[in-house]
Parts: structure tokens; C-alpha cells; sequence
């Protein structure tokens, strides 16, 4: 069939355990992309005293270390909302108020841990 | 219209999803003005209507007008819902409102769409009771008050499809995740003391997508203008396939 199907994600309205679903599979894959350049660097640094070093160079660098608060932030953010979703599959906070709100604390539990991921790791 | 005094009278900024299969043009968004009472608060479908008049070629099912058909699912403002029982105050935001049909489904003309898929998963949950035990028709079959009341907020839906065309695992797989109108359909059936086919619906719904596609973002509670929760039924179905896995 050709006929058209509507369907502008842009303009569908979502609710926040929607949004929560979504930024929960982003997570998982800033986790898996960034996996590499960092779990690379590990290897790298552990490979000798003079790597080791050159590592702690690449953390003083500004990039890096914004790609390392996205990669722990990220998952901070998974395992917040995979909890989340475990409690839901035992039967609890089914209903929308309670969805909304144990939404709400997933973004504000992660908001919280990126302030003092950067609080204690940038100064 | 012409009776009411001047002062009394707003416009409101309407624009609706308009396709024609019989042109050649890809779906727009046509714009009207549509002049209603300042102070009564219609409902979605009354400004429909009022639209219609304007443009009488404008395609949309309406039937009851109050709720109890389920033929005017919309995409109102983005939420999915009945025109019939919408009312402006609650989806009219800054003066404008943009109705468009319901997502998902192969739009046959403006606003009215097929819903052939929606209704192909809900046959496929055999929404009708099963026994195995001789039944009287002439008879009701008895239920106690605790086994019936396990059917409230199951059985009062009335099939609009606002909450399956919401749901984002509906839209990627309509053809095998059954959705959360047909998966309440399941479990009002299964939850049901009459009823004797419980291991064979749950055997039915054992595979990954069915029922397992459901990732719990609620967009079915949200939009659904019964106030049911398929959510808590497909966890329900969830948790009964595991204990039968176990």
C-alpha cells in the first residue's frame, strides 16, 4: 500500500518515562561508542610507566576529558534507568504519576551526578 | 455563529492534515480561522466541524460524539485522543491547534485512516471467551464479586486505537507486536475466571515480539480517553510468561 503513514516523531508529543526510554538506548550507545577510545586508552596507559604518563596528558586535555564525563555520565544514566525499568517489570510505579516521577528522579539523579562528577574530576 | 455579538467571538488558528489519493500531492498541513465562542469550551471535533463548513471536503469519522465509539481518534497537538471529547482548554496551546490523524497507519484520506493493522493484532488475541466446560447460553456464567472485579479498567475499552498508533514499538512493528490495545484485549481475557484457554493465550504471546516489544514508556496511559493502563496489564502478561518459563 502507498498510502502515507503520519509520522513526525518532532511533533508527537511524548511523556517523560517516553523521553527516559529514549535517552536510555542514546546512553547505551554513547557507552558503546566511547567504549573503545576509552577501554584503548586503559590498555594504552597500562602498557608501561612512560604510557602511563602519556595517558595522564590526554586526561589534562579538554576534549578528552568532556568525552570521559559524556562516557561515565552515560553510564550513570543506564544503570539509573535499567533499575528503573527492573523495578517496573516487578510490578511497581505501573501508573503514570508514578512512571513520571520515577522519571523525574532518573534526570535528576543523573543531573546531580554530572555536577559532581565535574565538581570533583575538573577542579 | 451570526447571532453571537462580536465581542464574544475568537479566532482560533486551525490547521489540519489534509491528503487526497486521488491527486498527485504529498500530505500538507492546510490552515484555517475558525471563529468560536469566547466563552463556551468546545470540543476538538466541534471546531471539525466547523471546518467542514468551510471546507466540506475535509475526511474524518465521527459517530457518538461523546465518547463512546471510538471513531475520532486524532493526533491533537501532538497527543493522540477523541476529537469528541477533547475539550480547547486542554489542547489549544497559544492560540493554535494542529490535528492531524493517527500515527502509523496508512492514511486513506485527511484524517481518517485504516486501521486494518490495529484490527489484525486484535483478532489475533481471540477477544472472546474460551472454555472448555459445557456452557449453558441460556444462562450467565457465574463469577464472584472478587473475580469480577479483576475485570475493571480491562474490559472498558473501546477500541479508538489513540494508544497503540502512541506507541513507538506499535509504529516500528505493527505487524508483530500486537500493541497495547490487543495486549489489554489478552490480558482482559486471560485475568478472566471464566475463561479456560489461559495456557494456550499465553503460548501465543511466548515470542520475542508480541508482548516483550513493550519497553513501558506509558504513551498508551497517557493518551488513552478511557483512563485504562495497558501498561499494567502487559506487565501482568510479562510477569505470568516468566513464572510459566520458570
Amino acid at each position: 500500500m502507498n498510502a502515507p503513514r503520519y509520522l513526525n516523531l518532532f511533533k508527537i508529543a511524548l511523556p517523560l518515562p517516553g523521553v527516559s526510554s529514549i535517552l536510555h538506548r542514546l546512553s547505551a550507545v554513547a557507552i558503546f561508542v566511547l567504549s573503545l577510545p576509552m577501554f584503548g586508552l586503559l590498555v594504552f596507559s597500562l602498557s608501561s610507566k612512560g604510557n602511563f604518563d602519556v595517558a595522564l596528558l590526554i586526561f589534562e586535555n579538554l576534549f578528552f576529558r568532556t568525552l570521559f564525563t559524556a562516557f561515565v555520565t552515560a553510564i550513570f544514566y543506564h544503570y539509573i534507568s535499567g533499575i528503573r525499568h527492573l523495578v517496573m517489570d516487578f510490578g511497581y510505579w505501573e501508573t503514570l504519576r508514578a512512571g513520571r516521577m520515577s522519571a523525574l528522579a532518573t534526570f535528576i539523579s543523573t543531573g546531580l551526578f554530572f555536577l559532581g562528577f565535574i565538581f570533583l574530576t575538573w577542579f | 455563529m451570526n447571532s453571537i455579538a462580536a465581542s464574544e467571538i475568537k479566532t482560533l488558528k486551525v490547521s489540519i492534515y489534509r491528503y487526497d489519493p486521488l491527486k498527485k500531492e504529498k500530505p500538507y498541513m492546510q490552515d484555517f480561522d475558525i471563529d468560536i465562542p469566547a466563552e463556551k469550551d468546545l470540543m476538538v471535533l466541534d471546531v471539525l466541524m466547523l471546518a467542514k463548513e468551510e471546507d466540506p471536503s475535509i475526511s474524518f469519522r465521527r459517530s457518538c460524539r461523546e465518547g463512546v465509539c471510538g471513531s475520532d481518534g486524532l493526533n491533537i497537538n501532538g497527543k493522540n485522543g477523541l476529537g469528541c471529547i477533547t475539550p480547547l482548554s486542554d489542547a489549544v496551546k497559544s492560540n493554535k491547534l494542529a490535528i492531524r490523524p493517527l500515527p502509523g497507519l496508512p492514511v486513506i484520506k485527511d484524517l481518517t485512516v485504516d486501521m486494518k493493522q490495529f484490527v489484525d493484532q486484535y483478532k489475533k488475541v481471540k477477544p472472546y471467551l474460551i472454555t472448555d466446560k459445557k456452557v449453558d447460553t441460556k444462562q450467565a456464567i457465574p463469577q464472584t464479586i472478587q473475580e469480577r472485579e479483576k475485570l475493571d479498567g480491562l474490559y472498558e475499552c473501546i477500541m479508538c486505537g489513540c494508544c497503540s498508533t502512541a506507541c513507538p514499538s506499535f509504529w516500528w512493528n505493527p505487524d508483530k507486536f500486537l500493541g497495547p490495545a490487543a495486549l489489554l484485549q489478552a490480558y482482559r481475557f486471560i485475568a478472566d475466571s471464566r475463561d479456560t484457554a489461559t495456557d494456550e493465550r499465553l503460548e501465543q504471546l511466548e515470542d520475542a515480539f508480541s508482548v516483550f516489544r513493550c519497553h513501558g514508556i506509558m504513551n498508551c496511559v497517557s493518551v488513552c480517553p478511557k483512563g485504562l493502563n495497558p501498561t499494567k496489564a502487559i506487565g501482568e502478561i510479562k510477569k505470568m510468561l516468566v513464572k510459566r518459563a520458570l
